[in-house]
Parts: structure tokens; sequence; C-alpha cells
């Protein structure tokens, strides 16, 4: 278990409604990610994936529980953490360049390195020639892509995507998940993505987790052994991939379905 | 063969041609001018018909008369209004987003404030006139000073807000990318906030050469405001409405310059509402 670069244990979250009540959105979730490891979070909506992933990440304290990062607690967004937010158009700051919004994630780099760093970064997206360019000049799946390449600057251990992809077209999502694809396979860095979308998720995790409904616990935990690297083409046409994905996606509507019947009790 | 028939004929498009001359820029430009021509063109109808009294209210051509035979008067009652703006308006805007952002962002100091804030934004600046004389006697200081007091509420008043209401996302972001204190307000929350407060100034550019005219024109402390005061009581109404008129194209130059400059440096302020929507 210390071999994890992140865990969880037992956290709980609650978000204090305008009446003062606490509102419980996270129960009981413990997880463990190791080193280069690819872990997706899916569940029905309102199930808290996002507000999980801000307790975990150090955006907001949780109510009970602990995140250990490296070995140390987290309480605020630790160096080495990067995120990818579902927001792009809000994620990068419309102030800045291209360039420069990617260079804010190596704010502590000498300025040649960071300067090396971007370039590398904007090519591995596929973004060289747009440095001088501005977020609202590029089209959504870009200015993810640029979202992507800052947080690759800081040279990340882990990168945690909240909805990463929700926003785009179809097209260009599957685009999108191969470049993250690849640039978790040429790197080293532990990956932690919350998303609703099913396929997405058995199609780059190592392992998938599904929470049940509000207050929401780990419903299911199922492995994908599908062979690395995948493709679009034969992995999402192969027999083990349509098992998984049905594995999760049922998963996925028993956690539905309790949420409706939680509902009808109210 | 038949399908020759059915191709367009692009020759006989006359009307498209000539519509696509003008760029929509352009067709704007005209429409302006127009809209000042029917201006005039109303204004001389109801002068020369005597619909007001001519005396009250003379033609556009004998305004320009009175411009032209006062040119050097005007010259320098407008360098005098402009220095008092311009002297004001730098006060309102540095006080207005300092003190608006350490209002906006401390809770104490909102709530210490608030009470106060309330009271004084209704004040109209006229009324602190006695009180401006008594610190700063008459001059160009005095008149600053108002310009100052009136242009700092909207400045103020949309920086603190602006400061305040920046995306959540954008400062999860910053959180993410380490941003703490210093660095958070200037690299992401002043920027953030910036479409908000060049707002403010937008507002507090036009409401302060309505100030300077206005005090200039009862303290009589130089300027247009004098100039038209003057003119008044020597009876000689075009050369006031040249004043006016003068009065009226230094609004203008001031806030197209402005408009600008927000052009320049806030390209996504129109930008942003296109890709957020």
């Amino acid at each position: 278990m210390s071999n994890s670069i992140l865990s969880i244990r037992n956290l709980r979250v609650s978000i204090q409604s305008r009446d003062g009540s606490l509102n419980e959105i996270t129960r009981d979730v413990s997880l463990e990610l190791a080193p280069h490891e690819f872990v997706s979070i899916v569940g029905p909506s309102g199930s808290g994936k996002t507000t999980l992933l801000r307790a975990a990440s150090g955006l907001r304290p949780p109510n009970g529980g602990t995140v250990v990062f490296n070995q140390m607690p987290v309480t605020e967004v630790p160096k080495g953490l990067a995120i990818v937010f579902q927001e792009y158009n809000k994620s990068l700051f419309p102030w800045l360049s291209i360039f420069k919004n990617v260079a804010m994630g190596a704010r502590d780099c000498s300025s040649h390195e960071r300067s090396e760093r971007v370039t590398k970064a904007l090519a591995q997206v596929g973004l060289s020639g747009f440095e001088t360019r501005y977020p609202w000049e590029l089209s959504g799946g870009m200015q993810q892509r640029a979202a992507l390449a800052r947080a690759m600057v800081s040279d990340p251990q882990i990168l945690m995507m909240d909805e990463p992809f929700a926003s785009v077209d179809a097209l260009t999502r599957n685009h999108l998940e191969d470049v993250v694809q690849k640039l978790w396979d040429s790197s080293t860095f532990s990956a932690l993505m919350v998303t609703h979308d099913v396929g997405e998720a058995v199609y780059l995790s190592d392992r998938v987790l599904v929470l049940s409904a509000r207050p929401s616990t780990v419903l299911a935990e199922i492995k994908i052994d599908l062979e690395r690297p995948r493709s679009h083409f034969e992995t999402k046409q192969s027999k083990r991939f349509v098992e998984l994905a049905a594995e999760v996606l049922e998963k996925v509507e028993e956690a539905g379905r309790q949420s409706v019947q939680g509902k009808e009790l109210i | 063969m038949n399908q020759v028939r059915f191709a367009p004929d692009q020759s006989e498009r006359p009307l498209e041609l000539t519509r696509a001359r003008l760029t929509p820029r352009q067709r704007r430009t005209v429409r302006q001018i127009g809209g000042i021509l029917v201006a005039l063109a109303l204004w001389e109808l109801s002068s020369a018909t005597g619909a007001v009294n001519s005396n009250a209210l003379v033609t556009p051509l004998a305004t320009f008369g009175g411009i032209i035979s006062h040119m050097t008067a005007l010259a320098t009652a407008l360098v005098a209004t402009l220095e008092a703006w311009a002297l004001g308006i730098s006060v309102a805007v540095v006080a207005g987003i300092l003190i608006g952002t350490l209002v906006g962002r401390s809770q104490i100091a909102d709530a210490a404030t608030e009470t106060i804030v309330r009271m004084m934004r209704p004040l109209p600046s006229l009324a602190l006139i006695p009180i401006a004389i008594l610190i700063a006697g008459l001059g160009v200081r005095m008149t600053a000073g108002l310009v100052s007091f009136a242009a700092f509420w909207p400045v103020f008043i949309n920086t603190r807000v602006g400061v305040r209401q920046v995306d959540n996302t954008v400062l999860e972001t910053a959180a993410v990318l380490g941003l703490k204190k210093l660095n958070l307000l200037y690299r992401v929350v002043l920027p953030s906030a910036s479409p908000m407060i060049a707002s403010g100034i937008q507002v507090a550019i036009s409401l302060a050469l309505v100030v300077t005219v206005s005090v200039e024109l009862v303290g009589g402390t130089g300027g247009l405001g004098e100039f038209i005061l003057l003119a008044q009581q020597g009876n000689e109404p075009s050369v006031m409405f040249g004043g006016i008129i003068m009065g009226g194209l230094l609004g203008w130059g001031i806030s197209r310059l402005f408009a600008w400059i927000i052009d320049r440096f806030i390209p996504w302020r129109t930008q942003g509402i296109r890709t957020n929507a």
C-alpha cells in the first residue's frame, strides 16, 4: 500500500446548503493509485465525482478521511499534481497567449528551461505554431490540448482530469483521448480521471471505479486488462472491450437505479 | 446537357455586388454620419422655423461661426478643462482600483466600509463645492478634487465586484498552478476583473467630464464651463453653443480613445462572451 503515489482513505465530503445543513455528497471512498497507473471514476450524475476529485486534489478540504500524496497529507494542491478541467474556456487565461498560458505550468523553471519545456509540450499535443495565438482564437479541442500541455510542462506525478472531454464533439473526443493516451504512454505520471462516459473510461484506464448514488461509496472496481497501446479502431471492437464496457455500464446503471429509488423514498 | 441551364448565372447580380462594395464597418460609419446629418437638419429646422426661440437656439451655422471667431479662447478653455479632467480621473482610477481591490478581497474592509459607501455615493458633487472651496480654494485643484470624488465611485464599485466575482474555475486553475497572494492578485484576479474595471472607467470618464464642466460653470473656475458661462452672460449665444458643442466633441473623442485602448488591451472582453456562450 505504501507503494501508492496517492492514497485516499475513507473520504467523506459534505456540502453546506443554503439553510446551513450539511448535504453528504461522498460517504466513504477509498482509493490507492499506483505509480503510472490510469484509474477512472465513473458513476451516475450527481454521485459526487467532481466533488471527490476536488477533495482528492486539495482544492477543498474533506469532511472526513485522509488524502496522502507522496507520503504527505494533502492540505492544498501539492506540487506534482496537475488538473485538467472540463471548462477549458475558463481554465485557460484569455489575457495570455497560448505560450504564456502553458508556461504558467512551469513558473519555477529558469526562463530558458521554461521555454524549452513549453515548446516540447506544445509539440506533444500538436499545437506547435500556435504559441502566439490566444485561447479564444482556438477551437474547443485545441483549447483542451493547450490545457493538457500546461499540465504536462509541470512534469506532474499525477494528472487529474475532471470530465476533460465532455465539452467537445465526438470526433474531437476520440482524438483527445488518444492524445492523453500517448502522453501517458510516453511518460511516468499516474492519471485519475472522472468521467460519465463508460467507453472512455474503459478505453483509457487500467482500473475503473464505479461510484454508487449520492452519498457515494465505491460500488465496484473493475480491472481493465486490455492490451496497450489501444486504438479506437481495434480495441473498441474487441470482444474483451465490449464485455468490460458492459460490465461497467451494468454497475453504473445499478447505481443509477439506487438513486431513483432514493428519490422515491423522499 | 439539361444541367447547364440550371447553373446559376453569376453575372446577373448587380444588386448584391453594389451591397458587397461596403464592408459592414464602412456601412456603420455611413450610418453614423447620416445620423449626425439628420440631427443637424432637425436642429437647423427647429431654430430656423422659430419653433424654439432663435435667441436661445442659434442655428448650426451660427454656432460654427461662434467656434471660428473664438478659436483661441476655446482652445485655452479646452486645455484647462482637459487638465482638470485628467487630474481628477487619474486620481479616481488609481484610488478606485486600489481601494476597490482591497475592499473586494477583504471581508473585513467590505463590512467596515459598506455603510459609508452607501452614504457617500449618492452625494452630488456640486453640493460639495463649498467644502471643496474651503479645502482647496478656487481653481483647478478644487475642480479636480470634485471630479475625482464623482468619478471614483464607478471605478471603485466595478473593481470591487470584478475582483470578487472571479469565476470559480479560474480560481481553481490558479490554485493548481500554485498562485497565491500577490501573484494570484496581479496574474489572475486583476486581469480577470479587467473587463469589469474597464467598464467602470468608461462610465467614470464621461461622468468626470460632466462634473468638470459643471463645476467650472457653477464655480467659475476657468475651462469650458466658465467659457460657456461668460458667453451666456455676454449675450453671445452662438459662442455659448460653440462651447457646448466643443464639450460634446471632447467627450466623444475621449470615449472613443478609451474604447480603442480597451480593444487593444482587453481584446477578449468581447471574444470571451462568444466563446463562453
